[in-house]
């Protein structure tokens, strides 16, 4: 999709806005945390549906993201300051610098974005979650614990966004901000230069565009969304392990993208709300069940919505 | 003198032990349009690629204007002024025409507007809206070309320009080549395989065989020369 149309992401953030009217304090909370998901799923939908790399290793950058946020928030980091601001601020800028590291491997080695490439991050997710497990300064397979919550500097004294209705406005804030955002992006002039590599890379060189440049940039501003997204889930969660960067999560990723669709960010993070509060709320009353059911949920959706349950949607809309 | 605007000397590029190109010699001067035949399999189109950065050559020197860019990316070449179409329609199928001239603008650092002048001056303002993929083969052509001259390319290599028309609209390429060349001094090579094209386009003819320039001269000589009549021009009666 070149443009994601803004009449229905107003109307989705003003609906979303106004759920604590109504909402109990739980579902806030909840919510909170799955929007946390959702810049992850946003993330993944920019770099693959825009960008056309399928990523298995995108919730490395955000449990990358999450880490940072620990570390400095405990003020583990040697030199810096124990600070959940700056918790924040590294949970983008870390999986960014990793990012273009990665990248560099992946991009211009000249990968094929095929397999190959799937692989390659796949692998590269597996490294960083083992990484994690074995790394005592990371707390290895127990995580860190006792993370402190982000703070608002307000007027009248600071702000902790530690009950449900503070963190889902934050939340909502950030990723409605995420959300229009990555939309003027897709719009913008760099972001048909994204779409005309992922459709032939060699005859956009021919343009004079240089491919390697574009991925690379794509990839690192996925990783910053997911790394934000991260962070922010960590400072409502108080606590990191290594799941949050392995192989699990990205898989599942994966299929929040492919059911909202990934042709949209929007349409991804709907899909990340949806089967996240589905799993809420039918996961412990189907039990082992729920993993099937979602497994016949993203089968359903693969072969009636191919572009998404969502994207397909928006996609219709988003035509002039 | 001044230098060439392209110089190709001595080039060689093989595939798996076979010469594909076979030291090739050419020159080409600024504004000057010079048609390219050779039968199928004789090192064209690498020779092709070899000019735009797709191939590496082994052996051999590529000058624009007297640089040297055997070693540039294709980008890097596209920047200093060669401009490329190929055989099949290099358009970005799932894109719109109106994104394919956008990418096209946004990628030679013009403004968007370029792009929209260009869709109305290439005729294809109705079909704006339209995947460029699901286009005639024709509209395809036209619309690639509109995107490579963006780029304000002074020399433009054009791979089977005619490929899938009719007889017809190849004779309307050649005439809007021909004026293309006169008005903006553009520099034009043309791999083509249509002999009516390439003597409408009343350019100098090179015949490429095995992989070398075996001949270059005006159409009539180059027609009679024995080797070339032997080796392609027979063939095709």
């Amino acid at each position: 999709m070149s443009r994601e149309p803004l009449l229905p992401a107003l109307v989705f953030w003003l609906v979303l806005a106004l759920l604590p009217l109504w909402a109990p304090g739980w579902l806030l909370g909840q919510l909170a945390q799955h929007l946390g998901y959702g810049l992850l799923a946003m993330s993944l939908a920019y770099l693959w549906g825009q960008g056309g790399l399928l990523s298995f290793c995108q919730a490395l950058f955000f449990g990358a993201g999450a880490y940072a946020y620990a570390l400095a928030g405990l003020g583990r980091l040697p030199l810096l300051p124990e600070s959940p601001a700056l918790g924040l601020l590294l949970a983008v800028a870390v999986p960014t610098a990793l990012a273009a590291l990665a990248g560099l491997l992946l991009v211009t080695a000249r990968v094929p974005t095929g397999p190959a490439w799937a692989v390659l991050t796949l692998v590269l997710g597996v490294i960083g979650e083992r990484l994690a497990v074995a790394s005592p300064f990371l707390g290895g397979s127990n995580g860190l614990a006792g993370l402190p919550p982000l703070a608002l500097p307000l007027p009248g004294g600071p702000l902790e966004l530690v009950d449900p209705l503070p963190s889902f406005l934050a939340l909502l804030l950030v990723a409605g901000a995420v959300q229009l955002a990555l939309a003027r992006k897709i719009a913008a002039p760099s972001g048909s230069l994204l779409r005309a590599v992922r459709e032939d890379p060699l005859r956009a060189a021919h343009l004079g565009i240089d491919p390697v440049a574009v991925r690379l940039r794509a990839f690192m501003l996925a990783a910053a969304v997911a790394g934000l997204g991260g962070g922010l889930f960590a400072a409502q969660f108080g606590f990191v392990a290594p799941p949050l960067l392995g192989l699990g999560l990205s898989t599942e990723v994966l299929v929040w993208v492919a059911v909202g669709g990934r042709g949209s960010p929007l349409a991804a993070l709907v899909g990340a709300l949806l089967v996240k509060t589905a799993e809420g709320l039918l996961g412990e009353w189907l039990g082992a069940g729920w993993p099937l059911a979602l497994g016949l949920l993203l089968l359903l959706v693969v072969l009636l919505f191919p572009q998404g349950v969502f994207g397909g949607l928006l996609a219709r809309l988003a035509r002039p | 003198m001044s230098a060439p605007l392209l110089e190709l000397r001595h080039l060689v590029k093989s595939f798996g032990g076979v010469l594909a190109v076979a030291g090739a010699s050419l020159e080409l001067a600024e504004g000057e349009l010079l048609a390219l035949i050779g039968p199928n399999g004789c090192g064209k189109t690498t020779l092709f690629n070899l000019v735009t950065g797709i191939e590496r050559p082994e052996a051999g020197a590529i000058r624009l204007a007297g640089r040297e860019i055997g070693g540039l990316p294709p980008q890097a070449r596209v920047r200093l002024g060669i401009g490329r179409t190929f055989q099949v329609p290099g358009v970005f199928a799932a894109l719109s025409a109106r994104e394919n001239l956008e990418v096209a603008a946004t990628a030679a650092g013009r403004p968007r507007r370029e792009a929209h002048e260009a869709l109305e001056r290439a005729g294809l303002a109705a079909f704006a809206e339209r995947a460029a993929g699901e286009l005639p083969h024709g509209l395809q052509q036209r619309l690639e070309l509109a995107m490579v001259l963006l780029q304000r390319p002074r020399l433009l290599l054009l791979d089977e320009p005619t490929a899938g028309l009719e007889l017809a609209e190849s004779l309307a390429v050649a005439a809007r080549l021909r004026r293309l060349v006169a008005a903006e001094g553009v520099a034009a090579l043309v791999v083509e395989h249509d002999l009516a094209f390439v003597r409408a386009l009343g350019a100098e003819v090179a015949v490429m065989l095995r992989g070398r320039i075996a001949a270059r001269g005006p159409y009539a000589r180059v027609a009679s020369d024995p080797e070339v009549r032997a080796a392609y021009l027979g063939s095709r009666g």
